[in-house]
């Protein structure tokens, strides 16, 4: 039943005009595709995701020591306090400057986009979903 | 028994863990098959016009990134064709300018053009859409197009439409890309640029060559050209609340038919150069806006001919080489206060454009002609105030009222114009009407001032033209479909023309009534089909000998993406143009993505070869004797064929 929900959620959302609901689930589908649990803890430090916890039901938002993954935008305290954890920027900036970070989801040319970095996809060996392949720099 | 209760709870946790990772298992995979598509759909819902767009401000059609790049659109001139009751068209020299008639002086009221919020004109001739109408689009990432009488939040001065372009940002792009393509007569086009969304600020640099090539028509043993080259420099560097933008453009074209009075010209071009800096804030809250632009614009134009171009007087002397060097300079201030007060707003602004337009040079077969008008430069501070009241969650009034005073110099007096806006909005989920009225003023353009000044110095006596206007328009929404249907009447008094000795206001009132359907068909998040059909009924006045007029048009287009291929296909109606048959003017473009990071296109314009044509006239000022050049196409059949790479 849970299944059928998560994926009546994914295809209702593409046609939500909500931007928000999207891009909570291409933070869900990035999550899902590293961390492979069922509901995901996540941590988002990036005031463009605000409140975004709430139109993903598959993942929690929970503080910075708890989450299986952060997302950020910062080069700041959260990533040396969360080394230990998965970090996916929200900043291309920050992805081609922190080698530890195993992606990013950025505006390139244009449109949304998504990027792996292989290297630390096998350093913490994480073999991602097939259609996600794409998406390894 | 114990053992058997602990095998059988051993196999039911393992079935449940089968079953566990079988959902996760499924669950990524749909996440997986979802991504590309929610990605493609993010594109479209969160599209940069999402950020700029007004929707209040006036009758509104937007052209997305993702529309331009499935386009590949070349020029600003293809999407005229998609604007309701105009056709485009273009000048004696080859120039856009879709409101042309013969002899008729450009008028910049009509069609305003912007980047981003700077207004792209030429301080003496007006209207930017002839600066911009041919040259490369590469470094812009979406246009709006707002009619009737946007609101001042959009355009100060009066207007009719107004074409916003958007550039591409450092934010957005975050690449360095590279273009080529090759065209139809052989036209080339070159273009690169690179961004980056650093830590606190983001920069966009874009340069572009562009060779274009026109087909050559030849009339009494000469040719006529419109060939045009060009090179363009942008760059844009971004912070949260500042922008500050640089661009220059430097070009050299064939002037077309020149100036000579049987159309035959010789040797006749034009070098030119364009140069703009700029800076904006914007504070966080966006309630307060501040600008400063400054450009210079540069015009060298060379004509001869065996024909004479023109006569000096008193003597009626006919010459036949002549040079003419204009430069002009333009500085604009504006600064705009939002202050909300729950369901009341109140947008107050106050500009300042300064023009300058200095006749460096006009030379008449090598001699120094002096220019018998002092009159050069023209300072309007305009005022203006917009109210918002949302009067409950359906209805909107918003009332814009401004008033401008132009300080004119050397024989021409100063003015105040006064112009005013009342709308009402009523929306809900599934439809929504916007209804306008409209009074303004029309000043004319410092060219008609200066040639009216020229001819008869120190008359002044020619008005600002006056427009009334009455519209609504109604969009309704069902499922896929979205549909709107746009009724307006415009009034026009004291229309200014040029009857061959100078400008004058006609004594008789214009009126226009004008029907627009539109229906946009959503195939699915990425493709769609939309369709346009338009009526113009034209009035003009008792005393016309062809007082009746009616004008039809429109589109149908279709965006449809095949896997790897992305095609546009578009079709254009143009009808009841005096002595021009009906027109149709097909464009297809396709796109094919080889990988990430190259794609190719072929782009043909026009293919049937029957799109608009236009008429030019010549008279003899002597004989009174006209030569005709008829049914001349404004747009070549063209083919494209490009690649873009990405670095």
């Amino acid at each position: 039943m849970k299944i059928f929900l998560l994926s009546f959620m994914v295809v209702s959302s593409l046609f939500s005009s909500n931007v928000k609901k999207l891009e909570a689930q291409i933070l869900s589908s990035i999550a899902h595709s590293l961390v492979h649990k069922k509901s995901v803890n996540i941590c988002i430090d990036d005031r463009n995701f605000k409140g975004i916890g709430k139109y993903a039901k598959s993942l929690n938002v929970v503080s910075c020591g708890r989450a299986d993954i952060v997302f950020t935008s910062k080069d700041n305290d959260i990533n040396k306090k969360c080394k230990t954890h998965l970090i996916f920027s929200t900043s291309y900036y920050l992805y081609e400057h922190s080698p530890m970070i195993v992606g990013a989801f950025f505006w390139q040319k244009g449109r949304p986009n998504i990027i792996f970095r292989q290297k630390q996809l096998k350093h913490l060996s994480i073999a991602l979903p097939k259609n996600f392949q794409k998406y390894i720099d | 028994m114990l053992d058997i209760k602990i095998g059988f709870g051993v196999l039911m946790f393992k079935k449940i863990n089968i079953v566990v990772v079988a959902a996760i298992l499924f669950v990524q995979a749909i996440y997986a098959q979802n991504i590309d598509m929610l990605l493609d759909t993010l594109a479209q819902k969160d599209d940069m016009s999402m950020h700029t767009k007004k929707e209040n401000a006036g009758y509104l059609t937007v052209f997305t990134r993702q529309d331009l790049d499935r386009m590949k659109v070349k020029s600003l001139k293809e999407l005229i064709e998609k604007i309701p009751f105009i056709r485009y068209n273009e000048n004696s020299t080859g120039l856009s300018a879709p409101y042309f008639e013969p002899y008729q002086a450009n008028n910049p009221a009509r069609i305003r053009i912007f980047i981003n919020d700077r207004e792209l004109l030429s301080p003496l001739f007006g209207g930017g859409f002839q600066i911009l109408g041919q040259i490369d689009m590469a470094y812009i990432d979406h246009i709006e197009i707002y009619m009737g009488v946007p609101s001042y939040e959009i355009s100060i001065e009066p207007t009719t439409i107004v074409i916003k372009a958007y550039t591409k940002t450092g934010k957005r792009e975050n690449t360095t890309m590279m273009g080529i393509s090759g065209g139809s007569y052989g036209t080339s086009d070159t273009y690169g640029y690179t961004s980056k969304d650093m830590k606190d600020f983001s920069y966009f640099i874009y340069a572009n060559h562009r060779n274009l090539k026109r087909k050559k028509l030849y009339h009494l043993g000469s040719i006529l050209s419109r060939n045009k080259e060009s090179g363009d420099f942008y760059a844009q560097v971004t912070m949260p609340t500042s922008r500050f933008e640089f661009q220059a453009i430097k070009g050299s074209m064939d002037n077309f038919l020149g100036s000579s009075w049987n159309m035959t010209p010789k040797n006749s071009y034009t070098d030119f150069s364009y140069l703009y800096a700029g800076y904006s804030y914007t504070s966080l809250d966006k309630s307060t806006k501040a600008s400063i632009n400054y450009s210079h614009l540069l015009d060298d134009y060379h004509d001869s001919s065996n024909a004479p171009l023109g006569v000096s007087l008193p003597y009626y002397i006919p010459y036949y080489n002549t040079r003419v060097k204009e430069s002009e300079h333009l500085l604009d201030t504006q600064i705009t206060k939002k202050l909300n007060f729950g369901k009341f707003s109140l947008l107050l602004g106050l500009r300042n454009r300064y023009k300058k337009f200095i006749n460096d040079s006009h030379t008449r077969d090598g001699v120094e002609v002096p220019l018998n008008s002092n009159y050069n430069s023209e300072d309007i501070t305009s005022l203006f105030s917009e109210i918002d009241y949302l009067l409950d969650e359906h209805n909107r009034l918003v009332f814009s009222t401004s008033a401008e005073r132009y300080f004119e110099n050397a024989n021409i007096k100063d003015k105040t114009i006064y112009g005013a806006r009342l709308g009402h909005i009523y929306s809900t989920d599934n439809f929504t009407q916007k209804t306008l009225l409209f009074y303004g003023e029309f000043r004319p353009t410092p060219y008609e001032l200066l040639v009216n000044d020229l001819l008869q110095p120190g008359l002044d006596n020619l008005d600002s033209e006056k427009a009334y206007s009455i519209s609504t328009k109604s969009i309704w929404r069902y499922k896929n479909t979205t549909n709107s249907l746009l009724l307006a009447r415009t009034v026009m008094n004291k229309s200014i023309y040029f009857d061959l000795s100078n400008f004058k206001n006609a004594k008789d009132e214009f009126a226009f009534d004008s029907v627009s359907f539109k229906s946009n068909y959503m195939l699915n998040d990425l493709d769609k089909i939309e369709f346009n059909f338009w009526v113009m009924f034209e009035d003009y006045g008792k005393n016309s000998t062809d007082r009746y007029d009616n004008k039809y048009g429109g589109y149908l287009t279709l965006f449809k993406k095949f896997g790897k291929i992305d095609t546009y296909n578009s079709i254009t109606y143009r009808d009841g143009y005096d002595n021009i048959p009906p027109a149709w003017n097909y464009d297809l473009t396709l796109n094919y993505t080889y990988s990430r990071h190259l794609s190719f296109f072929l782009k043909g314009e026009n293919l049937l070869k029957d799109a608009i044509k236009t008429d030019y006239y010549r008279v003899n000022p002597l004989s009174y004797q006209v030569t005709t050049l008829n049914n001349t196409p404004v747009f070549d059949r063209t083919v494209w064929f490009g690649l873009e790479y990405e670095f």
